[in-house]
Order: C-alpha cells, then structure tokens, then sequence
C-alpha cells in the first residue's frame, strides 16, 4: 500500500545522491580536528563530549582522570594543500589530503615527529599523540565532519 | 540489546537451550584464545574450549551465581587445559612454582626494545604472520598456573581481585605469577624481535 | 651491570603499575622513580608492549578458526535434555517472545526509518566528499629519522585508530614542569580490543 511510494521517493532520493561523483573539480574535504589535553590533574571532563573518549582510553588501559578539549576545529582540505593545526606545545600539526580514490580521501596527518597516512571513513576516529603538555597527555583527533550544514 | 551473564544462566536452568547457545558465542572466542595460550595446539584448543562449555552446562547447577558466571567458566576452561597438559607430560608438570623473588636477570637484553620496536603498518606488518606462533613459543617457556593468569590477564582483562578469585590464590600470588610470566615471555620476544629487526631492517614490512 | 636498589624494588611493582593496580600512593612513588630512570621506563613500555603483544598475538591465532559451528558442536556433545512436550511449548513460545521480539520491532521501525531517509536525503546532497569509506583505515605511520619515539598503533572496537608515541630515550623534563603523569592502566576495564570485534553480542538473533 505504502510501498510503491516508497519505492518512488526512495528512487529520487538516490538519484539526488549520485551528484557527489560529477563533482569533480575543486574537491574539498571536511573533518574535524580536535586538541584535548588529558591528565591526572583532577577529574574535570570538559566538554562532556569527551566522556567517549576517556571511555575509548580506557578500554585500551589508558586511564586518565582529567579530559580537557582545548580546541575544536572544522577543517576544510584541498588537495596537496596543508592545514596547519598550533598545539599548545608550539608545534604544528599539518593535516594534507593527498588524494582522493574512488570516493575515499587519503589523509597525512603530521604530529612531530610522526607522520601518519590514513583512509578517511565515515566512522572512525583517530587520535594522535600530540606529546607531553604541562603534566599531561595531548591528542589530536580527527574524526568526520558529516552532519550537513554543520 | 546485551542480557547479561546471570539472566541467561537463570534462563538456562529452566530449559532454554537458546540462551545457552548466546553464552557460548559470548565467550566462545576469548574462551579459545585461552585455551589456546595454554596448550598451543589448535585442534586441541578447540576441543578444551567444547568441552568447557559442556562442563558449564552440565554443571550449572553447582553454580550459585554468588561469583561472576565468566569466572567460573574460566576456571573450568584452566583447570581442563591443565589437565591436558599433565596428561602429555605428566613429569614436566609443576615446575618450581618461583613465587619467592626471583633472582633478577641483570643481562637483560634490550630493555626498551620491546616498546620501541612495534610494527607502525598495522595491516601490512610481516611481523604479524609469525607473532601468533611466537607468543605460543614464549607462553609454552612458563609454568602452567603463571601461564594461566597471563593469559586470562590480557586475554579477559581481569583485574587482579577477579584474577585471585578465579584461580583461588591469595592477590599477592597473582601480582608475583603475573610478573614472572611477563619476564619471561618478554625476554623471548625481545630476542625475537632483535633478530627480527636485524633480518628485515628497521621499519621495513 | 649491577641494578640499583631502587630499580630492585621498584622492578617487580611494574607489572602491577602498567596494570592500574597499585594504589595511588604506590603509584606516585613508581612514577617519581620512572622520571628518573630510562631503564625501568624502557621497561615499563616493554611491559605495555608485550601485554599488547600477547593480546595481539592471540587475536590473530582466534581469527583463524571460524566459530560458525561451534557452538552447535557443543551442543551435540551435550547429553540430550528433553523436557516434556508442554514444558518444551512454554519455552519455545517464550523463547518466541524474547529473541524475537527484536525481529517485529525493527519491521515496524523499518519503515519508519525508510521515510526519515527518503525525507533527509531530498534535503541532503548525499555523501560528502571523500566519504566513500564506512570505516576509518591507518596505512601507516613513520616518525622523523633520528626521532627518539616508536609509534604504537591500536584499533579501538569502534574502529578508532590510537597512534602512541613510546619514547625509546629518556624523557627531558623541562624546568619547572611537573614530572610527567603517566596514565593509569586500570586492568578492571573490560577487555579491550579486537578480541571483542568478532563476538556477536549475545542478544542478537
């Protein structure tokens, strides 16, 4: 009964959806990189977002009590071109798109002194050691910039 | 929708034999993983992992559900792995139980090796293919109950209390068991991994 | 080479330390120790390491085997328990009514949900570029020649990737600054890691 206009809507719906590969030039890529700093120092959790993150360590026995994110960006990629994230530290992150195949982008995200190339999905975080900071622990995370008009 | 241990072992006394099967396919794996770290062989493994479950089973009456029902089950599933083992080499079988300090290997070989020498291409590491038999060769070094908290230790994740629990002996035995089996088994992979390293070259697949 | 007293004493308590298990006292007095000395710093690394390593190691050896039957195996070895036909009826109608459940709900939610898709996809341009991919991937991870650190990488059960720095030389504490906090490893955790990947939840039909 409802079905058939289902099937219609759901028709047009992935119609609508298929743009995204004849949009071929000036490709750009959105994630957002995050600067938490997490330490024994108290047990703040700020904001309480982070409470995924202190869980996700701590499944890996990584504990620590105190989980501060001191900044949050969206970061718009083109490729070849790198995006400079400051840490509190002095360093610089540099986040590049490198490529993008067959729909997925290829990141380099350079936290001195590693370097670490990656597959972008539609889940998944990553979590960069972004060394040691005032008796703690910084990370920088790159996770996906999904939700539209964001 | 996860139904916790307890309500299915209640479930399981009153017949249902689907929640049974739940149990198993919870554990079924970390239940191998276990069995496997103490007897090494694959299809026996298998076989002690089965027959821990029947255990479980047949013996659920004996369970009050006053301790945590994966305990319990992993008791059975060491005691049944040791067991096998004594039945293979019934002579090796308590090796000097070392529980006193041990005198401390002061040549130890590349202390840190270990936590810097990781593979950095998680999926393309050759290092992996021959891991999982190595591990095996270091865990056969260790006497059998330390290799049982080793391994119900990185396995499961037990904390130290559960671990004393499960196996009936005093906390400060675990903490002592757990140290051995990790000198000794990281003795074994440091040297590995240095030959490894020397083979392959630093940082190559 | 001869250990220092304080590395004596402090060498065994290592093991509960990359554990979680000491007590916050004990702790402190560790990492007082661990600032100043690269040797039981390597060897707490080592400690972490190999504890990944086992664990590691055990997953790869649990991904071979294919648990599809096994639990039906261990089933076959049970003794057969038949209760009486009405008792058998119960069950299976109850049994109906809590596995299944989840079955009716989520035909009843599916369309639903196929409307809220349909309505977000005629306002939402589809995937966003470089999306393609339903899970996050590390291809790898090199550090700076001459970079005193070794990447750790670990997979989360989320699929979320943690890449850690383990020093491989002793750490510059900068003047003034607190001595660095290690984490605390708390071993009470449930187990961590790929180990729980394959498991179907117990609930699900």
């Amino acid at each position: 009964m409802v079905l058939p206009r289902l099937l219609g809507a759901m028709a047009c719906a992935a119609a609508l959806a298929f743009p995204l590969e004849a949009r071929a030039d000036g490709r750009k890529v959105e994630v957002m990189a995050d600067v938490v700093l997490s330490s024994n120092k108290g047990d703040k959790v700020d904001p309480p977002s982070l409470e995924e993150m202190k869980k996700t360590f701590a499944a890996k026995n990584i504990r620590f009590s105190s989980w501060q994110a001191l900044s949050q960006r969206k970061l718009t990629l083109e490729l070849k071109k790198a995006v400079e994230v400051p840490l509190p530290t002095g360093k610089k992150a540099r986040i590049s798109l490198e490529d993008i195949k067959e729909g997925v982008a290829h990141l380099r995200v350079a936290v001195p002194p590693a370097s670490t190339e990656l597959q972008l999905g539609r889940e998944g975080k990553l979590y960069v050691d972004g060394g040691q900071h005032e008796g703690g622990q910084l990370w920088l995370v790159i996770s996906p910039a999904l939700k539209p008009g964001k | 929708m996860a139904t916790d241990d307890l309500t299915l072992v209640k479930r399981i006394k009153t017949g249902d034999q689907r929640a049974f099967k739940l149990l198993v396919e919870r554990y079924q794996r970390k239940i191998y993983a276990v069995a496997l770290g103490m007897v090494k062989d694959r299809e026996e493994a298998l076989d002690i992992s089965q027959e821990a479950f029947v255990k479980v089973y047949k013996y659920l009456d004996h369970f009050k559900g006053d301790s945590s029902f994966y305990t319990w089950l992993y008791r059975i599933t060491v005691n049944i792995s040791i067991d096998a083992l004594r039945k293979k080499q019934p002579l090796r079988g308590e090796q000097v139980e070392l529980d006193e300090a041990v005198k401390m290997d002061t040549a130890e070989a590349n202390i840190g090796a270990l936590g810097s020498r990781l593979g950095t291409n998680p999926q393309k590491s050759a290092l992996r293919k021959e891991l999982a038999e190595k591990i095996q060769q270091a865990l056969e070094t260790v006497p059998e109950k330390h290799r049982a908290i080793l391994l119900l230790r990185e396995v499961e994740g037990m904390s130290y209390e559960d671990l004393s629990r499960t196996l009936k002996i005093p906390k400060g035995t675990v903490m002592s068991r757990l140290f051995h089996a990790r000198t000794k088994v990281q003795k074994i992979l440091s040297e590995y991994l240095e030959l490894d390293e020397s083979k392959a070259g630093l940082g190559q697949e | 080479m001869a250990l220092s007293p304080a590395c004596q004493t402090f060498i065994p308590m290592l093991s509960p330390f990359v554990d979680g298990e000491l007590t916050p006292a004990e702790r402190v007095t560790v990492e007082r120790h661990l600032s100043a000395c690269h040797d039981c710093t390597g060897r707490a690394a080592d400690l972490r390491a190999e504890s990944g390593l086992i664990r590691h190691g055990l997953d790869l050896a649990a991904d071979e085997v294919d648990f599809k039957d096994f639990a039906q195996k261990v089933m076959a070895r049970l003794t057969p328990y038949k209760p009486p036909l009405l008792e058998r009826l119960r069950v299976s109608l109850s049994e109906m009514f809590l596995y299944q459940r989840t079955a009716m709900v989520s035909s009843l939610a599916t369309a639903a949900v196929m409307l809220f898709v349909v309505g977000l996809a005629l306002t939402w341009k589809g995937t966003p570029e470089g999306y393609a991919r339903p899970q996050l991937a590390v291809d790898s991870v090199t550090t700076e020649a001459g970079a005193k650190v070794a990447p750790v990488v670990m997979t989360t059960e989320q699929g979320d990737a943690i890449i850690w720095l383990v020093s491989s030389e002793p750490e510059k504490v900068e003047e003034g600054a607190a001595p660095v906090d290690a984490p605390a490893v708390d071993p009470g955790a449930s187990a961590p890691g790929k180990l729980d990947q394959h498991k179907p939840n117990g609930g699900e039909l």
